[in-house]
């Protein structure tokens, strides 16, 4: 009887034992769970302040550039904006992105930011009429979402569940998070409202397509094969935004275990891209004459003439960029790719989408001479190079400019500065 | 006198060896240029040399990488200029014969940049001897291009290439060549758009906005196709044609992308506005 009392009392014990054991594992889980969800609501938590913090302190820098009339004190002012805006955008950046997939207040910021940088650019005054005007439009729209925003900031502590991963649908709730769905839906009012919105990249592809004759799959489907070298046959053409000027074939096909997929417009045939998947595993041919061979192999396909702006070697293969040339002046913005394979030298990649999505249209007449901008480059950049380009300006406008190549410290960059009204463009910084 | 031949015949014997063996243990290197041109761009043993010749003279202050970026080029043309030369900044057959005639008291001393594949392939384009001796230029670019992405591309720098080649390789590994460019593309595309955060880390870690960096696969390491993917949407190829979002239908149920405006289906992803 003993013995069997004790056999049964061994059992219960070892059930015992393991159940804790097994009870205190998933408790621990658990417990480890909890700690990593704690963590990233904090973190969510943390960045909700921050961005709070930035925008109501955005909103006093505009009120503080309403106030003062003094052009110094307002360029530190809007300075202070752009800086703020920056910072809260890249807050709102570490929020869960489910909550404002739309990113309506992103994109206000984003604007925000890049007004107040065009104003310093151009050297705006506190007294211009035009800009007084934004300044209070901006001013009475942060009112109303940075109140709310401090209402739900104001909360934080004393609510549970202000982030939680909601059950069925997997998406981030819980009050802050829905306050701040809230607020950004708001915004989508009134996003579009402090600047300009910048003309489409395909409204001079239009203008520039729809005049052109159209071809047909077939027709695409030789272009490219023609390129690749081959009959093309078994291959697809597959058409996408039809009735648009802007429509494409996109065409794929394979050659001996190789992939080509290419686009060609429908519009007048052109080549957009073309792409050859082939591996390539060695470098026997000379990257110079890889170089030349680019040249004419775009020449082969109608383009130009060009001027080449870029060249590297990557993965055995040369990749070159060019300039199309409009009475003699390279375009930048209008990058045309051609890459050849350093084992054979034959094209494998090809790209010229940009010189149909953003055509040059009518250039306005320079107003500055190469050599009056290059006395209002910075006396510590040394100029080695310097030449006419065209560029896109920030409202994406085509305007005659001059690229000043050339070193600071020992680095390279590259400035452009509009020949217009010498305004600064763009500066590289060139490896 | 017998004596003495032996103690002759030893000596001659030594030098006869010692002068067999002493190049065959340190071989001396011979000026190497091969017959190819040299631009902006060019890799491998022949810029190492260019570099290092330009430095001996003053006029290079970089790294002998064997890599023709820009401080080679600004060397180069000042070379030029300076030695009445017409300056263009390329590397042909007229400026290398200056340049050794400029640099007799150079001597190669290996690779001391980061490129090693450079130098290795240096072993036999150099046996054509000297300047323009060789003609081939089958040696002309490293081997292991592919291992690293470049300092810099358009703006992106070499840690930004490589936490998109992370991304790449996570998300669509597997797909075809063209559906890994096109998340590399996605990735630039919100760069390009002021709906999405200004960097590409703040772009990738945004959170959810990613689902390898959600489940950790945006930590393992990425092969030469998901790099050479990054690299294609870099130099410009965009297969979705500015798709800011991107979702496989078979595992996604977000009303919000299903909402969204399909651009492109490429393989198992369906590319949105």
């Amino acid at each position: 009887m003993l013995h069997r009392a004790t056999w049964v009392a061994a059992g219960v014990l070892a059930v015992v034992a393991v159940g804790t054991t097994v009870g205190y594992w998933g408790y621990d889980q658990k417990q480890q769970k909890d700690a990593f969800v704690r963590a990233a609501q904090t973190q969510y938590e943390s960045s909700f302040h921050h961005l709070v913090n930035d925008v109501r302190d955005m909103r006093t820098e505009l009120a503080k550039s309403m106030l003062t009339q003094d052009h110094a004190s307002f360029d530190t002012h809007l300075s202070d904006i752009s800086r703020l805006c920056y910072a809260a955008e890249a807050s709102l950046g570490r929020l869960p992105s489910d909550i404002t997939p739309s990113s309506n207040l992103q994109v206000y910021l984003h604007r925000v930011d890049s007004q107040v940088q065009s104003w310093m650019k151009h050297d705006k005054t506190p007294g211009d009429k035009d800009v007084r005007q934004s300044l209070n439009t901006l001013y009475a729209q942060s009112g109303t979402f940075v109140s709310q925003l401090g209402q739900i900031q104001s909360q934080l502590g004393n609510q549970a569940d202000a982030w939680a991963t909601g059950a069925k649908s997997g998406q981030t709730v819980g009050f802050a998070a829905d306050g701040l769905r809230r607020v950004d839906r708001q915004v989508a009012s009134f996003a579009d409202n402090p600047l300009p919105q910048a003309p489409k990249p395909t409204a001079g592809a239009n203008q520039t397509l729809q005049k052109q004759p159209k071809i047909t799959a077939n027709q695409a489907i030789k272009s490219v094969a023609k390129v690749a070298g081959v009959s093309g046959t078994g291959w697809q053409a597959k058409l996408y935004r039809g009735g648009l000027p802007t429509a494409y074939f996109n065409v794929k096909g394979t050659v001996q275990n190789r992939h080509i997929s290419a686009e060609v417009s429908q519009s007048g045939g052109h080549l957009l891209t073309y792409y050859d998947d082939r591996p390539v595993k060695s470098s026997k041919y000379d990257f110079a004459t890889a170089a030349t061979d680019a040249t004419k192999w775009l020449k082969a396909q109608g383009y130009g003439p060009v001027q080449r702006i870029n060249a590297m070697q990557y993965d055995h293969a040369a990749m070159f960029t060019f300039a199309p040339l409009v009475n003699g002046i390279p375009v930048i913005g209008q990058p045309i790719s051609v890459h050849i394979a350093l084992d054979n030298g034959h094209v494998v990649g090809f790209n010229a989408a940009q010189v149909y999505a953003n055509p040059v249209g009518k250039v306005p007449n320079a107003k500055l001479t190469v050599a009056q901008l290059r006395k209002r480059l910075s006396p510590d950049f040394e100029v080695k190079m310097a030449k006419q380009v065209i560029v896109q300006d920030e409202n994406r406008n085509y305007i005659p400019a001059a690229a000043f190549y050339g070193t600071m410290k020992q680095e390279t960059y590259c400035i452009v500065l509009s020949a217009i009204d010498g305004a600064e463009v763009k500066i590289d910084h060139l490896t | 006198m017998v004596r003495r031949g032996f103690v002759f015949l030893r000596l001659f014997i030594s030098v006869i060896a010692l002068s067999v063996v002493i190049p065959t243990v340190h071989p001396t290197p011979v000026a190497a240029f091969t017959a190819r041109n040299l631009m902006y761009g060019s890799q491998g043993y022949d810029v190492d040399e260019l570099q290092s010749r330009l430095r001996l003279l003053g006029y290079y202050w970089g790294d002998i990488d064997g890599d023709f970026g820009w401080k080679t080029y600004w060397a180069v043309r000042t070379f030029q200029y300076n030695f009445g030369m017409k300056v263009t900044g390329e590397v042909d057959m007229a400026t290398k014969l200056k340049l050794v005639k400029a640099t007799p008291n150079w001597h190669y001393q290996g690779s001391r940049g980061g490129n090693s594949s450079a130098s290795t392939t240096q072993s036999s384009s150099s046996s054509g001897g000297s300047t323009g001796g060789s003609t081939t230029s089958s040696t002309a670019a490293p081997a292991g291009a592919s291992a690293s992405f470049p300092a810099s591309v358009n703006g992106l720098d070499q840690s930004d290439l490589n936490l998109m080649a992370h991304v790449v390789y996570g998300e669509a590994r597997g797909e075809s060549f063209e559906g890994e460019v096109a998340i590399a593309a996605v990735i630039l595309n919100r760069l390009h758009s002021d709906k999405f955060p200004n960097t590409v880390p703040g772009i990738v870690y945004s959170p959810g906005a990613f689902s390898c960096v959600d489940d950790g696969q945006v930590n393992l390491t990425p092969d030469a196709t998901a790099k050479k993917a990054v690299m294609e949407a870099v130099d410009g190829w965009d297969p979705t044609h500015g798709a800011l979002f991107y979702f496989n239908p078979a595992k996604t149920s977000n009303a919000f992308m299903w909402s969204r405006p399909e651009i492109i289906t490429i393989g198992n992803h369906i590319f949105t506005d």
